[in-house]
């Protein structure tokens, strides 16, 4: 079941029907709060951006709308999840990403993460992170990042960030940077995250922990793989730098997917930000908050079941 | 030896090379677990008793018995098929009488003796593997361990997946049961690639 | 029989490469049709007691003259096919515990051997059907002869118009895309099975 608990009690929308327009108006609300971010990548990527991120809107919309054809289920591309979707997809993928990935990508997250398991509320994965995680292992070195300050961190240390002058703390934030599509930009992220946590559409519990508990983590054991000592971590660099905050603002809060009550938002975030914290400094991949996302969100049933309030007609599942 | 190196390979046994989503052993146990994730542990603990146990009586016996009269390239496979069998259903009649209504949820011990494949796999692998003992015990251990974690993870997408709860998923009729689990699978699978690289 | 479904894991563990899906595909089902015609055979003529046990030597011994005649005879495939050669004893005996705790068909009788054959035949076609769609979908090549990736691959990337550069997706020669493919094909039998129903 996929519910929100706000300051008002909670909101129980799958699946139940007569809530299907408050849905919409969340829906459509994080849409808007991703303007900034898609005008962001625009603005530094130029059209290639535009081109992905519409290719991935149409992709995902289309194969919505056969989903909801073949299940026979009311059609719901106008209630904004699948744009919601295509759009975080899209913010994932590097600006010169071949468009036949955006695809196959954006199909997989649709038909296989989200409609294979009942459509909206019934999945356990959030679709964007499931559509990236297909495309990382399938096209591993053509979507995967080289040359974003992040990887350049990790392979050559401060050095290699100072001679790339990624060491520019006002570029990382704007965004005048490499990377994918939406990560860039931090300023947009942040206002489209403060629009909507100001809207009540978001809690501020899943983030704050999120990027606590990495900003903690990266601290204190942010030297170790450079061969320094403990608290000689940069977590500010970061912060500002990979897919953190597009991750802990966008993706790990997803109704859907993440835990219903407040505690089960903090334990899910501490395992995310130790996770992320975790690949970022001793794993293959430069980014870990995707699939920590990912790893994590397998998980969100099973810490639900413990933290979960009873709610009246709603009895333990045997 | 090495604890470090220990600590790496344990890692990469349950993590990297998970022995259900990484090497497909175990995976009758894995698909019909339930979406009680005590009952994913139990089931996972015996399996893990048993692959632990299997390799180390196996392994001597392979080395000392088999290999020595060069016995090994026939009589190998019926040794260890029949010794899996035996010691599945060893296990299975111990619970029976030892924890009765345990037995019972456990639905006739099927689960036990299709996970007759993970221990198997387990023994061949360490067999052929050119493991020396401790490294067999230690393999046996932390790939059950991984076969638990794969288990308490489906246990818990099943939890969101079952129709029939009052979780209320509404999955498509052509994807209900076994289709939406190997999915499930697939994405597991997929997300634990994040992982690699960690304790090289 | 659905649980039988899961009997398939061998050659869902090596079907990244279709020719090796394909001969494990076959043996699985030769041992299976094999073992579950001798097994049959002697459950008639034995004692409740025994027949447990006795089938489990049964299979064994069926599975471990399978497994020397492949290394004779295909020393290639029998060593790509690694350790989920062996473990096709116990799919053969899942099958088995599935036949008597599910139908209760009498053993030997038409209905049962008819099982056991549409089970051969249905082994032998999803084994085909998992190593082309995984290997062409992820590697974009066919392996007619072992070793893999070989001389002896037809290389389907070459078929592509030239300035189209698409490359194979890799997770399908991955265990993620065995899951993938098995979970999805599935999911079309069950389709088709429930519009006739």
């Amino acid at each position: 079941m996929a519910a929100y608990e706000g300051k008002s009690g909670m909101v129980i929308f799958s699946p139940h029907i007569h809530s299907r327009s408050s849905i919409e108006k969340i829906m459509w609300n994080v849409v808007l709060a991703l303007v900034p971010a898609v005008l962001a990548g625009i603005y530094f990527f130029g059209l290639n951006s535009l081109v992905i991120i519409f290719t991935s809107l149409v992709t995902c919309v289309a194969s919505e709308l056969v989903m909801c054809l073949f299940t026979r289920r009311p059609v719901t591309i106008l209630d904004g999840s699948a744009v919601i979707t295509s759009i975080l997809f899209a913010f994932m993928l590097a600006p010169d990403c071949p468009l036949y990935i955006v695809i196959s990508g954006a199909v997989f997250a649709i038909t296989i993460v989200k409609w294979a398991f009942g459509g909206l509320g019934s999945n356990f994965m959030n679709p964007a992170i499931g559509g990236y995680i297909f495309v990382s292992a399938s096209w591993h070195d053509i979507v995967t990042m080289h040359t974003d300050p992040l990887s350049v961190f990790k392979t050559g240390g401060w050095n290699s960030v100072m001679s790339t002058h990624f060491d520019n703390y006002l570029n990382l934030f704007t965004g005048n940077i490499p990377g994918t599509i939406g990560e860039i930009s931090k300023l947009a992220l942040l206002i489209g995250l403060v629009y909507l946590m100001v809207r009540r559409i978001v809690s501020p519990v899943i983030p704050f922990v999120f990027l606590g508990t990495s900003a903690l983590f990266l601290w204190i054991f942010g030297g170790l793989p450079f061969g320094n000592t403990c608290f000689t971590g940069n977590p500010l660099f970061h912060l500002l730098t990979g897919g953190l905050i597009l991750c802990a603002g966008f993706m790990a809060v997803d109704y859907v997917t993440s835990p219903l009550t407040v505690k089960g938002k903090i334990i899910y975030a501490l395992c995310l930000g130790v996770l992320a914290s975790v690949i970022r400094l001793w794993g293959d991949f430069a980014e870990g908050a995707f699939y920590a996302v990912a790893l994590m969100n397998i998980f969100v049933p099973l810490i639900d079941r413990y933290t979960a309030k009873r709610i009246f007609g709603y009895g333990r599942s045997k | 030896m090495d604890m470090m190196k220990i600590i790496a390979a344990s890692f990469a046994a349950i993590f990297i090379n998970n022995f259900v989503l990484d090497r497909f052993l175990g995976l009758c146990p894995f698909f019909t677990v339930s979406k009680k994730p005590s009952s994913a542990f139990i089931i996972g603990v015996a399996v893990t008793v048993m692959m632990v146990v299997s390799c180390a009586a196996l392994y001597p016996l392979n080395r000392y018995v088999l290999v020595q009269y060069n016995l090994d390239r026939y009589l190998q496979t019926a040794v260890f098929v029949i010794s899996a069998y035996l010691l599945v259903q060893g296990t299975g009649y111990l619970m029976k009488r030892l924890m009765p209504d345990m037995s019972k949820e456990l639905f006739s011990y099927f689960p036990l003796l299709a996970s007759s494949c993970a221990v198997l796999g387990a023994a061949f692998i360490v067999v052929r593997g050119n493991y020396d003992i401790a490294q067999a015990i230690v393999f046996s251990f932390s790939s059950g361990a991984g076969f638990t974690i794969a288990m308490i993870m489906m246990s818990s997408v099943k939890e969101r997946t079952d129709a029939a709860g009052a979780n209320g998923a509404r999955t498509p009729d052509a994807f209900k049961g076994l289709p939406v689990s190997f999915i499930s699978a697939a994405l597991m699978a997929l997300s634990m690639y994040g992982l690699r690289g960690i304790l090289k | 029989m659905k649980r039988f479904i899961l009997g398939l894991a061998p050659v869902l563990a090596v079907s990244a490469v279709a020719v090796t899906g394909l001969g494990m595909g076959i043996v699985l089902a030769f041992s299976l049709i094999i073992s579950a015609g001798l097994v049959s055979l002697a459950r008639k003529h034995l004692p409740e007691i025994m027949r447990g046990a006795v089938s489990v030597i049964i299979i064994a011994g069926v599975v471990t003259l399978v497994q020397a005649a492949l290394f004779y005879l295909l020393p290639d495939m029998s060593s790509s096919f690694g350790i989920y050669l062996p473990l096709i004893a116990v799919n053969c005996y899942i099958y088995y515990t599935a036949l008597i705790y599910g139908e209760g068909e009498a053993q030997g009788s038409p209905e049962s051997s008819r099982t056991v054959l549409m089970a051969g035949l249905f082994i032998f076609l999803a084994s085909i059907f998992a190593g082309l769609v995984r290997e062409i979908a992820g590697r974009g090549a066919i392996t007619l002869t072992l070793p893999a990736g070989g001389a002896g691959t037809l290389d389907l990337m070459k078929l592509l118009p030239p300035g189209v550069s698409i490359s194979p997706a890799a997770v399908f020669i991955m265990p993620a895309g065995g899951f993938l493919v098995a979970g999805l094909a599935l999911a079309f039998f069950q389709h088709i099975y429930k519009k006739r129903a």
